[in-house]
Order: C-alpha cells, then sequence, then structure tokens
C-alpha cells in the first residue's frame, strides 16, 4: 500500500516535471548565448588630458633688447613660457583686476600670446575659476616701472581684462624670458604693409599679424616613419563587439573595418573613422565641454602625440545638422607639418560622426639626413607665390589679401618611404601655395600626403 | 494488468521523457538542434509589429536556431577572363574607357565595369521562341540557361531567384551565387529578354575565397530582422505583403582586393523591394549594386 502510494507520487511529479520542460522547449527558452551575462573586453586606453593641457597657444611672441622672438608648439622655451603663464592664469584671482595704469601707453610689452582655439576661463574652469565668463584670443604682458600686468582680449565681447601680477609671479615671466637662449634663436620682426610696396601691382592687405624671420633659417629635410601603434586596441576602441565587425582588405593595403554601420580604415600612416548616420543631430555642448570630449577622442582612439596640438575647434552646420568639428596639427620644433590627412574629429550630442588621425610621427623617429641648408627667404618666397597666384588671379582684383606666411613641413611619399620636405607655405585670397623652401618650387598638393 | 503494474510502466516512461526533455534543454550543442529561436509568443508580437505598419506575412520563417560567420570573397576575375576570351576569340574590338573596357562583337558588346559588374547586350537580340516573354517559368528557363552556358555567362553554384514582368513585352529572370548551399545574395544574375529575344545580360559575381569558422556566431532570429526592418522603413502607406525571409550572405560593392561578407536575412516584399538585415548586428545593409552601376 505504502509502495503504491509512492509510486503515485513519484507518477505525479514526473508527469508535471514533464509538463514543465514541455512548456519551457515549446515556449522557447532563451538560447544559453542570449541569457549569458554579455562579457566586452576590457580596453586600456590613455587617460584623457586635463582641460588645462589640452589647449596650447598658437603662437607666442616674445621681445627680449636682442630682438623679438617667435616661438611655436614643440619647442621648449614656448612650453616652459605657456606653463607658468597657464598656471598664472590659474592662480590670479578678482583681486588682481586693474582698470588703467597711469602713463600705460609708454608701458614695455613683453611678450604676446595669440590663442587659437579660443581659451575659455571662468567659473568651473581652470583658468580664472573666480571670474565671470571669458573667450581670451590674446594675452599681452606688459610692464611699466616696476609693475607688470596682463591684459586679456576677449574679441568676442570686444573686451580687455587687466590683471596686476604680484612681484614673484612678474619675476617668474622676466626670469623665464631673460633665459631664452638668444643665440640659438632667429630674430623675427612683424610684416608691414610697408615692407609689401612693390611685390603687387594691387595693394596687398594682411587680417591677422604675421611675423618673418629677419635672419637665414637653417631647415632639414626630415625621415618619417609610420608610427607604431596597437591596431586591434585601435578598433576595439571604436567597435564594442569586434566579432561584429567584417574585414575589407583594400587593393593599396589599407584595411576596412565594418559593421554596416561604421566604418575604421587603418593604413600604415592614417586611420579615418565614420559613424554617417549620427550626422543628423545637435551640439548642445558648451565650448569647454567640447574641448574635453575633443581630448578625449584623441586619447582613446590612438592617443596623444607629444608633438600634436589642437589647431582649431569649432561648430560647423550642415542642413539643420550641428556639430563641432576639432583638428590637430603635428609640430617639429617650432615649425607645423602641413598634410592632407590632418587629425580631425567631427562629433555632436550623439557621438562621434567622422575621425581621422595621422599615425607618421613621434619625436624620437625623426632623423636629420642632410647637412643643414638655409632656406630661402620670406621676400623671395613670398614674390614667387604671388607670381604663380598672378596665373589664376581674378581679372579685376582690388586687393590681394595675405592670409599667412609661415615656414613649417609638408610630407612627401617616396618610393618606400615618407620625407618631410621644408617649405614655404603661403596663403593668398584662399590659395594655397607650398613652396619648396630652399628652392622655392612649388609643391602640387597631390604629392602631399 | 493491475493498477500497481500500469504505476510501474508509466513511471518508467515518464522518466524516459523527461530525460529527453531535460537533454534538449539543458544540453546545449545537442539541443540547439531542436531550439526554436522564434517562439510563439514572439512570432504573435511580430505579426501584430508588421499588421500595425500596415504589412502582412505571407513567408514562412525558419524557427530553428542558427548560426553563421563570415564569408571571405574577391572579385570573380577568372569568370571575367572567360568572358573576355570568348570575345576575343570572336575578334571583338576593345575600347579602354576611364572605368570600363568594352568588348565589341557584330552582334552583342560587353561593358567590364571597373566594380566588377559585366553587361552583356545583344543587338538586335537573341532569337528564344515566339512569344517567349508569354511562356511558363519553368519553359523559358529551360530556353534561357542553355544558350547562358553557351556564352559561358551562367556560372556553377548558380540558383534561380524569380521572375518579373516590367513592361507587357519584356520579361527578367534573376538568379543568385549560392555557396556552402547558402545564398550569396551580393552574386547577381539578370537577363532581360524583350518579347522574343534575349536583350541584355547582367552579372555581378563574386569568388568565394573562405568561410572564418572561428568567427561563427548564433544569428539573430528572423522576428528580429523582420521588427528591425519596419522599425527602420516606419509605417506603409499602401498595404504589402512579406513574401520571404531568408538566410545568406550579402555586402555591398568593394573596389578591394578581398572582403568579408556578414550573414543576413533577405526580406522580399511583394517581390519588389529587397532588404537585407545584417543578421549579427541587426542593420540595414545596402542595396543591391546592379541598379546604380548602370550607366
Amino acid at each position: 500500500m505504502i509502495i503504491e502510494r509512492i509510486k503515485s507520487i513519484v507518477l505525479l511529479v514526473l508527469v508535471s516535471l514533464s509538463l514543465l520542460m514541455t512548456y519551457q522547449l515549446w515556449y522557447g527558452q532563451k538560447p544559453t548565448h542570449l541569457i549569458a551575462e554579455e562579457i566586452y573586453e576590457r580596453v586600456i586606453v590613455e587617460k584623457p588630458r586635463p582641460l588645462a593641457e589640452v589647449i596650447t597657444p598658437a603662437q607666442i611672441v616674445v621681445r627680449t633688447e636682442k630682438g623679438l622672438y617667435l616661438m611655436k608648439d614643440n619647442d621648449p622655451d614656448f612650453y616652459r613660457l605657456w606653463a607658468v603663464l597657464s598656471q598664472q592664469l590659474q592662480d590670479l584671482d578678482t583681486d588682481a583686476i586693474i582698470v588703467n595704469q597711469t602713463g600705460e601707453e609708454s608701458a614695455r610689452n613683453l611678450l604676446t600670446v595669440y590663442m587659437q582655439p579660443i581659451l575659455p576661463a571662468g567659473s568651473d574652469l581652470p583658468w580664472l575659476p573666480d571670474f565671470p565668463s571669458l573667450m581670451i584670443d590674446q594675452i599681452e604682458m606688459l610692464s611699466l616701472n616696476d609693475i607688470a600686468w596682463l591684459t586679456l582680449s576677449d574679441s568676442s565681447n570686444d573686451t580687455k581684462t587687466k590683471l596686476l601680477l604680484s612681484p614673484e609671479q612678474s619675476a617668474e615671466l622676466w626670469d623665464l624670458i631673460a633665459g631664452i637662449p638668444g643665440e640659438a634663436r632667429i630674430i623675427y620682426a612683424p610684416l608691414t604693409p610697408e615692407k609689401l610696396i612693390g611685390l603687387a601691382d594691387q595693394e596687398i592687405t594682411m587680417e591677422e599679424s604675421i611675423y618673418l624671420p629677419q635672419e637665414p633659417v637653417y631647415l632639414d629635410s626630415l625621415i618619417i616613419k609610420p608610427e607604431v601603434i596597437d591596431r586591434d586596441l585601435i578598433i576595439k576602441t571604436f567597435f564594442i563587439d569586434y566579432n561584429l565587425a567584417r574585414i575589407i582588405e583594400e587593393k593599396d593595403g589599407g584595411m576596412i573595418y565594418t559593421d554596416g554601420e561604421r566604418g575604421l580604415r587603418l593604413t600604415n600612416v592614417s586611420l579615418e573613422y565614420s559613424h554617417p548616420r549620427l550626422e543628423a543631430g545637435q551640439s548642445t555642448m558648451s565650448y569647454p565641454e567640447a574641448l574635453k570630449n575633443s581630448s578625449s577622442l584623441i586619447s582613446y582612439h590612438g592617443g596623444w602625440p607629444v608633438n600634436l596640438r589642437l589647431e582649431k575647434l569649432g561648430l560647423i552646420r550642415r542642413g539643420r545638422s550641428i556639430s563641432y568639428e576639432a583638428k590637430w596639427r603635428i609640430y617639429y620644433e617650432g615649425y607645423p607639418f602641413y598634410t592632407n590627412k590632418l587629425s580631425r574629429a567631427i562629433f555632436n550630442d550623439r557621438g562621434l560622426i567622422h575621425y581621422t588621425r595621422t599615425l607618421f610621427f613621434s619625436e624620437e623617429q625623426f632623423t636629420e639626413i642632410e647637412e643643414r641648408l638655409p632656406v630661402a627667404d620670406w621676400f623671395s618666397a613670398l614674390q614667387a607665390a604671388l607670381e604663380k597666384y598672378d596665373e589664376n588671379r581674378p581679372a579685376r582684383q582690388s586687393a590681394i589679401k595675405l592670409e599667412k606666411i609661415e615656414l613649417g613641413y609638408v610630407i612627401i611619399k617616396l618610393a618606400n618611404a615618407y620625407r618631410g620636405e621644408p617649405v614655404w607655405f603661403i596663403q593668398i585670397d584662399g590659395h594655397k601655395y607650398f613652396l619648396k623652401a630652399h628652392n622655392l618650387d612649388l609643391i602640387n598638393g597631390e604629392d602631399m600626403l | 494488468m493491475n493498477l500497481g503494474r500500469a504505476k510501474s510502466i508509466l513511471i518508467i516512461a515518464f522518466i524516459s521523457l523527461n530525460i529527453f526533455l531535460g537533454y534538449h534543454l539543458f544540453w546545449p550543442d545537442f539541443g540547439r538542434l531542436t531550439r526554436v529561436a522564434v517562439t510563439a509568443e514572439e512570432m504573435r508580437v511580430t505579426e501584430i509589429i508588421l499588421n500595425e505598419n500596415n504589412y502582412t506575412l505571407e513567408a514562412s520563417l525558419d524557427r530553428a536556431i542558427q548560426t553563421s560567420d563570415f564569408l571571405t570573397v574577391s572579385p570573380a576575375l577568372d569568370l571575367q577572363k572567360t568572358i573576355m576570351d570568348r570575345f576575343i576569340e570572336e575578334n571583338a574590338l576593345i575600347t579602354v574607357q576611364e572605368n570600363s573596357t568594352t568588348y565589341s562583337s557584330p552582334d552583342e558588346t560587353a561593358v567590364f565595369h571597373q566594380g566588377g559588374l559585366i553587361q552583356v547586350i545583344f543587338e538586335p537580340g537573341v532569337f528564344l521562341a515566339a512569344g517567349s516573354v508569354n511562356l511558363e517559368q519553368r519553359e523559358l528557363r529551360n530556353r534561357v540557361e542553355p544558350f547562358l552556358k553557351e556564352k559561358r555567362l551562367m556560372p556553377e553554384e548558380i540558383m534561380f531567384d524569380f521572375l518579373e514582368k516590367v513592361e507587357p513585352e519584356q520579361v527578367i529572370l534573376y538568379y543568385y551565387q549560392v555557396y556552402d548551399n547558402r545564398p550569396v545574395y551580393s552574386g547577381q544574375l539578370e537577363v532581360v529578354i524583350d518579347r522574343d529575344h534575349i536583350i541584355e545580360v547582367r552579372l555581378y559575381w563574386l569568388k568565394p575565397l573562405e568561410r572564418s569558422p572561428v568567427r561563427e556566431m548564433e544569428v539573430m532570429s528572423a522576428t528580429e530582422a523582420l521588427n528591425n526592418l519596419i522599425k527602420e522603413l516606419g509605417p506603409s502607406i499602401e498595404p504589402r505583403k512579406v513574401k520571404k525571409i531568408n538566410l545568406g550572405f550579402f555586402s555591398g560593392e568593394y573596389d578591394a582586393e578581398k572582403w568579408e561578407i556578414p550573414p543576413v536575412w533577405r526580406v522580399v516584399i511583394d517581390w519588389q523591394q529587397f532588404y537585407y538585415i545584417n543578421a549579427f548586428t541587426g542593420n540595414l545593409e545596402q542595396e543591391s549594386i546592379i541598379p546604380e552601376q548602370l550607366p
């Protein structure tokens, strides 16, 4: 009797169990793959730079008794001066504000710092945190008798803010300027309209301050090598699940990774990423937020090379969409690299839309290969550029606008290598001319990397 | 038979049944063979979504769990060469242009486009039979396919797709490429028949190189793919019918050395629209390349 009762219970349990399992099978138990916890590979990337390290000046002009020095990125004196000045701007409070100085017009201008992109200052920012919002595009250090002050220009509001430096701060900057090794630096002078008279049959105008060397400049050709990067890591920073990306092997050796929505193209010298679907979006982030964002993008996707400088940050509009565009440029010992593959990011509130990053630089990879030769002087370079410009110039033009003239390098592709060629870069009315610095031969844009 | 004996037999039977069910439920590799990717509930939800957006599901769905990997392909240069050789044998005139090369013989012209598309135009056309456009599909194919083989325009591993009547006097036969018994929708053959004549053949073919078993993964279900597609397309103004949904391979065209193509769910709507949903990501892949490539 007891056995029969046990049998009944066992049978009941078995029937119930079979019903339960049949239900599970019929109505579908989630596949193991889907119920398993999604484990994404941990990707360790470079830490984003703090905001105070994201911006550097476009150029610093230092006025010494010997003459005027021009400094740009990847120059030790430039870094030292900017580090001190940036720190002082972080330390200064509203007590330092001064209105006018008696005899100010006779004050000595020691240095001018040109900010591009604009330096944001004010509350919640590293610079002048006690101040109302300021967008600084120029900083000047002036000195009169025993005192020195900074004049900060905000052209968006057409205002100038004067901040008195403490004796210690003033001395620190004075010492730095005095410590610049004059024998190793070239004397520069501002380009004035008088110096341009006779160069063309029309008036030549300038919109921005241009400084040009007054002494012979010696520049070398440079050997450029591809930057060694962890390609797998780069891919993982763009694709959360790398397994879903398919690979396209291009005829020129480039590799494309895409999941149908996003694409990443990797070559020896650059990476290009695009996610066009995000383009139809808006940018509600503030300028400082966009600055932080741009820094994070470089850190996540390839890291910051030592000589990469943020060159531009601004809003771009396409139809109804608004995005931020950031551009970076490489510098070598104060000279910019001109390339068709500029590091660039376009992003909005929805995310990263487009990103390119050059992969061919690293300070220790530059090797000087030739005896140093003096470059052609700026006057000859400008003459040569104006001759080229004359060939395409509109017939009746009232004035010629000289937008840029500076020394730098272009990257030229050789048979199996790349070379950094010293050039005079001259921009006239939007036309860009790259002239070999030694013989002023025009470099075709298609030959540039 | 007494009740006790009956209980014993039933206990043994249910133990066996439970072992069988448990095996299917908890043994992943074996269970996958019979486990369903589309449950009755998911099917119902998808049908509701379709109906709400003015679509009707008329296709049968494969409810089993399926896996796939990527298929690596390259341009089918050997096929191109075979066709070119035939034209050379016939002393065709060769004209090289920026993005294409044309081989012209008295009755036919082949244009080899840079992206891989081959377009063969017959002038005045190749006679098939009187009233060809009105022939039964099988009968028409029986006349067309031997001709294509003779002209070396019919590759191996090909599958007939469908017939489309584009004008009262014109029909197009569509074929797609097959590899490992799975459609490769990127590889396409189109035969245009005007009245009694074949007037044009368009061929875009790929050379399958390898599959990557190490990257084999479970694909999303057909219902998920349909849901994604409707989300992408939005509501339809006119009533539309989902005629077919199949798993295959598809990607846009690349002017590359070789490339991987992903598994896709091809959704056929009214035999007029073809959508390719990436079976791994659920993204809508590009449309067929042939229409855009034509001059």
